[in-house]
C-alpha cells in the first residue's frame, strides 16, 4: 500500500497532537517506554515470521502442485482486478493516488469474495479452508454492502473532486 | 469462571474510558471519531470471519450478533490504539509506510499473548472446520496455542489497519 506518497489534496495527519513532540526520551520514564515499545516491537517481529513463512511456503506449494485447481481462481480474481483496474480509470482520468488503498481494500474484499465461491478445502494447504461454509447469507450481504460502501465512497469523492 | 470472565470484560472496558480520557486529556484530535472509526473497522472484519471463531462464555449483555461482543471488539480497539499511538510517539518521524509494519508488529505482540490468555480463560475457540485445518500439532512455545492460529493476524491487522488509516484520511481531508 503506498501510503508513503505526498497527496496532491492533503496527506495522512499524525496521530500525535501539535503540542506533544515525536520521540521525547529525556526522562526516565521515556527511556523506560521506548524501551518497552522496542520489546514489545521485536516480539511481533518473532511472532510475523511464522505466518511469513508459511504463507510464503504454502503459495509455493499452491503454484507448484496446484495450479491446474487454482487457475480458475486467478483467472477469476485477474479478471476482476483488470475489470476494476480500467473501470477506475476510465472514469477518473486524474485517479488522485489517495484512492490507491479503496482499491486495495477492493480488491482484498473481491478476494475473499471470490473465494466463497470456490471448494478450496481439498488441497493440502494449512491456509486452505472450506470458505463456503466460512461465508453463510450474512457475511456474505456484509462483503456485498462493504464493496459497495468502498466503490460509492472512492467513486463519488472522485468525482467531486474531479469539479 | 463467570468472575473471571466478568473482571476481563470490565478491565477492557476500563482499558477503553482510559485510553480515550488520555488521549482527550493530552489533546490529541477527534479521538472520539477515531475510536468509532476503529470500532467499525474490526467489528466489519469480526463479523465477515465471525464462523471461524467461537466466543464462548461472555456475559449475555456483552453479544451483539451471535457470538460476537463489543467487549471484545474494544478489547481489539484497544490493541490498536495502543500500538498507534506507541509507534507514532516513538517512531513519528518515520514514513507511513514504515510505520504500517512497526503497527503491524506492535499489535501482534499484543494480540497473540491476548488470544492464548482467552482460550486459557474459555471464552475463545475455533471453529471445527477450522480445526480440521490445524493439524500440524506444533504448538508456539510458552503460549501453548496452534501455530496456524495466527496465520489470520497480519492479515486482519492489515486490513483494520488500513481501513482506519484511509477513513480518517478521507475525513481530515473532506472539503
Amino acid at each position: 500500500m503506498s501510503l508513503e506518497v505526498r497527496y496532491p489534496s492533503g496527506q495522512f495527519r499524525s496521530e500525535l497532537p501539535s503540542n506533544v513532540k515525536s520521540n521525547r526520551t529525556d526522562s526516565s520514564s521515556g527511556k523506560f517506554f521506548k524501551a518497552l515499545v522496542k520489546i514489545i516491537l521485536t516480539i511481533g517481529a518473532i511472532i510475523m515470521i511464522i505466518p511469513i513463512i508459511v504463507i510464503v511456503f504454502c503459495l509455493g506449494v499452491l503454484l507448484i502442485f496446484s495450479l491446474g485447481v487454482t487457475i480458475p481462481i486467478l483467472k477469476v480474481m485477474g479478471t476482476g482486478t483488470i475489470f476494476l483496474t480500467g473501470f477506475t480509470i476510465m472514469n477518473n482520468k486524474g485517479i488522485s493516488k489517495k484512492y490507491t488503498p479503496l482499491l486495495v481494500f477492493l480488491l482484498i474484499f473481491s478476494a475473499l469474495f471470490l473465494a466463497g465461491q470456490y471448494d478450496v478445502q481439498s488441497l493440502n494447504c494449512p491456509l486452505h479452508t472450506n470458505y463456503n461454509q466460512m461465508m453463510p447469507t450474512l457475511q456474505f450481504f456484509v462483503s456485498i454492502i462493504g464493496f459497495l460502501g468502498f466503490f460509492y465512497n472512492g467513486f463519488i469523492l472522485i468525482k467531486k473532486s474531479r469539479k | 469462571m463467570g468472575i473471571g470472565v466478568l473482571i476481563y470484560e470490565l478491565s477492557i472496558i476500563a482499558t477503553t474510558i482510559i485510553l480515550w480520557l488520555f488521549m482527550t486529556k493530552k489533546g490529541y484530535k477527534n479521538v472520539t471519531r477515531k475510536f468509532i472509526i476503529l470500532f467499525v473497522g474490526v467489528i466489519l472484519f469480526e463479523i465477515i470471519s465471525e464462523p471461524m471463531w467461537l466466543n464462548t462464555g461472555f456475559d449475555s449483555w456483552a453479544y451483539i450478533y451471535g457470538d460476537i461482543t463489543w467487549v471484545l471488539t474494544l478489547g481489539w480497539v484497544n490493541a490498536f490504539m495502543l500500538a498507534i499511538l506507541g509507534v507514532d510517539y516513538f517512531y513519528g518521524e518515520l514514513s507511513e509506510k514504515k510505520k504500517f509494519f512497526l503497527y503491524l508488529l506492535f499489535i501482534s505482540a499484543l494480540v497473540i499473548p491476548a488470544e492464548a490468555f482467552m482460550i486459557s480463560l474459555g471464552v475463545r475457540g475455533y471453529a471445527e472446520f477450522l480445526l480440521e485445518t490445524m493439524r500440524s500439532g506444533i504448538v508456539i512455545p510458552v503460549l501453548y496455542l496452534p501455530l496456524e492460529s495466527i496465520y489470520a493476524v497480519p492479515i486482519f491487522c492489515a486490513l483494520i489497519l488500513s481501513f482506519y488509516k484511509y477513513i480518517n484520511y478521507l475525513v481530515d481531508n473532506r472539503k
